[in-house]
């Protein structure tokens, strides 16, 4: 029977490899794409208007990309450049802030609505107002929260804000603001089409505002797709020149390493926040250009110290002593970060270098919470978000390092996390024992770190994730802003540093570095060191254009 | 035959009843509330309570409860998710594509790879052609699936860098999900270049589906084999070969309609495997279908997701062995005997 079947096998043969070839036709694996940039972003943004928020990767996808603000801050030089106002000019009691609108500036354009006229002082006054005037029919849409701003206090700082004409427009402060100019550069005071406002209140669907955006910036919001990508589409009336690319897509990819091998194979061309366990690899990738930053960030644990026993000092002590500050920066960040001692960077003007240092010491703290009481120790909630930021590439294994070292001091630690969004939301009921979070300063003024972190105003608008409210040390930080001269708000910033270093709402933890990584061919990129993300001049080198052809 | 149809249907009510039970008494005891837990409804305001209250049966004892949740289920109300607020059984339409994409091309790869192999080893029985058959499908059957689709990752993807590593398509092709299925998807679309995209689109497939499709393909090889081994050494073959009748006529006239069928219906029992590797295949090429969803959700603690997760993927699966049965005992009659006799 076999040896019947050995004489005719390869007849019989045939048909099975031609089955099998013909399910597995070639490939030969150099498809090539449309021309346009694809960047792996790292989450998902919780609204597309940058005024709601203060997450970096909400303000990453929207305030560069679909907005501007009146004036824009320049990473590079480090001063405020002309941005939807070509010159402005402070009176000589620095209250009142004339801005000269540029002329020319169109606003976009989607499915449901064509702008009929261009930008000019109304979009101006409608865009901060509202903000801070609680009647305005806008004010309340999409939760009425404004955190960025309610952190700065810009609602008691503004008298009013008045046309002068269509293309000036003028701002009354009530008092010395010497920050005032950088908040208007900071991603979140972006300017929105008051025509589109009324528009869609005569539809009646209001809340469409910050869901379907429409801005001045570079690109235009096509389509976005939960947890899956964003599609932008270049602004051919772009005032500062039309885009190169002619399509950007945000592909969110939660994971880093799915981020770096879409990198390497090309799925993504620019990718956020490569961890520091990874840039071994890009480095020794020659496709790849890894961007380092020194980053204006910090990354905390905070306690809400309205609740027991983090009402208490020494608990918290005890905790700054239990905790090894090193051997997170060094299993987390991988030593791509310093270790914090002050919520300040080391590199900011204003930094304390006076302050306490807590250093690791379990017997110390031990001792501290025998003293407050709590010597056979506690349980407590340690909330930590599965996404990675900039200033924390890993909160969940920051956690779990906190979890072990505090277990060492008999506190008990549970772990507690949920998906951005959610967390966020969530952090804003106060139903948290402690958080790890973190901060991406806006612009390089001190300020930045303190009022939107720590001012009792910040307590409502989520900034403040300690429940920390001391008006003498809203005191000492307003006095800071109201002194223009740097030498004379040094002391300032040194005494609230210190302060906070007594009381410890929060423990600082690490400044993270910042990195970009993408490939060689996409230029036009440079790292901000205060966050943000901007694809406006963003182009691909032609040769290699050529080559891929 | 009916009898043993009646038999079969009655085990799934009961199967699935059991199953049912089982994530309800998950739901309880999930952290959190019970009306936010089975609903997905997050803070609801009093009136939305009550309404829920109402809508499952709260109030009652817990087998109103259950069977009100029973009730809920079947007619598709899954409840919202805890992180998008969406009704989770508009999600799951979303993702299922996905996933049944994937597990057909794995399917097609297996059948198209599987049945030839076991054809060739049973022809071939114990000479070098057969030895190579099983030593393959031992391999494969021994390789964990996600350990292969790391390898083939660093190699292909990372090393080589022929294929893509991630997601279903590039994102610069602007395909609009119509159906769910990308190529059916690209065909529809109003893109340039769809052949490009469709290239796309496969460069992407390959890897998932070539690593699902391994242990598959193994097991198909294997029962093809012995089917056709069985069916090679009856008399009818042998009388058929005394007459003179060409190999190729005989294997492939006779021998294999004959060996195929319960070797495809004993094929779909496989679709469990297939699922459940799917999932964690889903998982490491980030293949936006059901398993990816389940494990965000995983991730989240979206605890309505994650059950009625449970229940579609259980159900189905409970659903295809069931059918499978039926169709293995109507296409071979010499089975129904034994299930006659064990009746």
């Amino acid at each position: 029977m076999i040896n019947w079947f050995k004489k005719n096998f390869k007849m019989s043969l045939l048909p099975v490899i031609l089955m099998m070839t013909a399910c597995n036709p070639n490939f030969d694996g150099t498809a090539h794409l449309t021309p346009g940039v694809v960047y792996c972003s790292e989450g998902d943004p919780t609204t597309f208007n940058p005024q709601l928020t203060t997450s970096g990767t909400t303000t990453d996808a929207t305030s560069y990309q679909l907005y501007n603000r009146l004036v824009e801050y320049d990473p590079e030089l480090g001063v405020i450049q002309p941005g939807l106002a070509h010159l402005w000019h402070i009176n000589e009691n620095g209250k009142i802030y004339t801005f000269y609108l540029r002329k020319g500036v169109k606003f976009h354009q989607n499915h449901g609505f064509t702008p009929s006229r261009e930008f000019n002082a109304d979009d101006v006054l409608f865009s901060f107002n509202r903000i801070i005037e609680l009647s305005h029919p806008y004010h309340h849409i999409s939760g009425g929260l404004y955190p960025f701003f309610e952190s700065v206090g810009f609602g008691q700082l503004i008298d009013k804000i008045t046309k002068v004409n269509d293309h000036m427009v003028t701002i009354h402060l009530k008092e010395k603001d010497s920050s005032f100019l950088a908040n208007l550069a900071a991603n979140f005071a972006v300017v929105l089409s008051q025509e589109y406002g009324d528009f869609l209140l005569e539809k009646n669907q209001p809340q469409l505002i910050d869901s379907q955006p429409i801005g001045t910036g570079p690109f235009v919001l096509d389509s976005y797709f939960q947890s899956n990508h964003i599609r932008y589409k270049p602004n051919p009336h772009y005032w500062d020149g039309p885009p190169k690319i002619e399509q950007l897509v945000y592909d969110i990819t939660p994971n880093s390493t799915s981020r770096i091998a879409k990198l390497m194979t090309g799925d993504c061309d620019v990718s956020a926040l490569p961890q520091s366990s990874e840039l071994d690899i890009l480095r020794s990738n020659i496709k790849l250009e890894l961007q380092i930053q020194t980053g204006f960030n910090v990354a905390y644990w905070a306690f809400n110290t309205e609740r027991a026993p983090f009402d208490n000092i020494l608990v918290r002590k005890a905790l700054a002593h239990a905790i090894n500050k090193k051997a997170i920066v060094e299993a987390v960040y991988y030593g791509s970060a310093t270790i914090a001692d002050s919520i300040l960077p080391p590199l900011s003007w204003a930094y304390n270098e006076q302050l306490t240092t807590y250093h690791y010491n379990p017997e110390r703290a031990r001792q501290l919470l025998e003293q407050a009481g709590y010597g056979d120790g506690f349980t407590m909630d340690l909330w930590a978000a599965p996404v990675q930021r900039i200033y924390n590439p890993n909160a969940i294994k920051t956690a779990e390092l906190l979890q072990g070292q505090l277990a060492k001091v008999g506190i008990k630690v549970n772990i507690i996390s949920y998906g951005w969004s959610v967390f966020i939301q969530k952090l804003n009921s106060f139903d948290y024992d402690s958080v790890l979070l973190g901060w991406t300063a806006d612009n390089a003024d001190p300020d930045n770190f303190f009022r939107p972190l720590f001012s009792c105003a910040a307590i409502n608008s989520g900034g403040n994730r300690s429940n920390w409210c001391r008006p003498t040390f809203d005191d000492i930080v307003s006095q800071a802003i109201a002194e223009t001269d740097q030498a004379k708000r040094v002391p300032l910033y040194h005494q609230a540093q210190q302060k906070l270093n007594q009381t410890l709402p929060l423990i600082p933890i690490a400044h993270a570095l910042r990195f970009q990584v993408k490939h060689r061919t996409i230029k036009g990129m440079p790292l901000n060191p205060y966050g943000g993300v901007s694809f406006a001049k963003t182009y691909r080198k032609k040769a290699q254009q050529q080559e891929q052809k | 035959m009916w009898f043993y149809i009646v038999r079969r249907f009655n085990l799934f009510v009961l199967t699935v009843a059991v199953l049912y039970f089982l994530v309800f008494l998950m739901i309880n005891a999930m952290p959190g509330e019970l009306a936010t837990n089975i609903s997905g409804h997050v803070n609801p305001s009093v009136e939305q309570h009550e309404q829920l209250v109402q809508q499952y049966q709260l109030d009652k004892n817990w087998f109103n409860q259950y069977i009100s949740f029973i009730n809920q289920r079947i007619h598709g109300d899954f409840g919202l998710s805890f992180t998008t607020a969406q009704p989770i059984f508009d999600e799951m339409l979303k993702v299922l594509p996905a996933t049944i994409e994937l597990c057909f091309y794995a399917l097609l790869v297996a059948l198209c790879l599987g049945l030839p192999m076991g054809i060739l080893g049973a022809v071939r029985y114990r000479k070098f052609s057969d030895h190579t058959v099983l030593g393959i499908s031992l391999i494969g059957y021994s390789i964990p699936v996600f350990w292969l689709a790391m390898l083939a990752i660093m190699y292909f993807g990372l090393k080589l860098q022929w294929l893509p590593v991630a997601g279903r398509l590039n994102l610069l092709y602007q395909v609009d999900a119509i159906t769910g299925f990308t190529f059916i998807d690209i065909l529809l679309s109003d893109i340039e270049n769809k052949r490009l995209a469709l290239r796309d689109a496969f460069s992407h497939l390959l890897m998932p589906a070539l690593t699902l499709a391994l242990l598959p393909t193994t097991v198909v090889a294997r029962i093809m084999r012995t089917a056709m081994l069985e069916e090679l050494n009856a008399n009818y073959i042998k009388a058929s070969q005394a007459r003179g009748l060409s190999p190729a006529t005989i294997i492939f006239r006779h021998a294999l309609p004959n060996a195929i069928q319960p070797v495809l219906a004993q094929v779909s029992l496989q679709l469990s495997t297939i699922l459940t590797s799917a999932m964690v295949i889903e998982v490491i090429f980030s293949w936006p279908g059901i398993g990816n969803w389940l494990m965000d959700a995983i991730y989240q603690r979206d605890y309505p997701v994650i059950s009625a997760g449970i229940l579609v993927c259980a159900g189905f699966i409970i659903l295809v062995s069931v059918l499978s049965d039926i169709f293995l005992i109507a296409t071979t009659p010499q089975r129904r005997s034994a299930v006659y006799g064990s009746s």
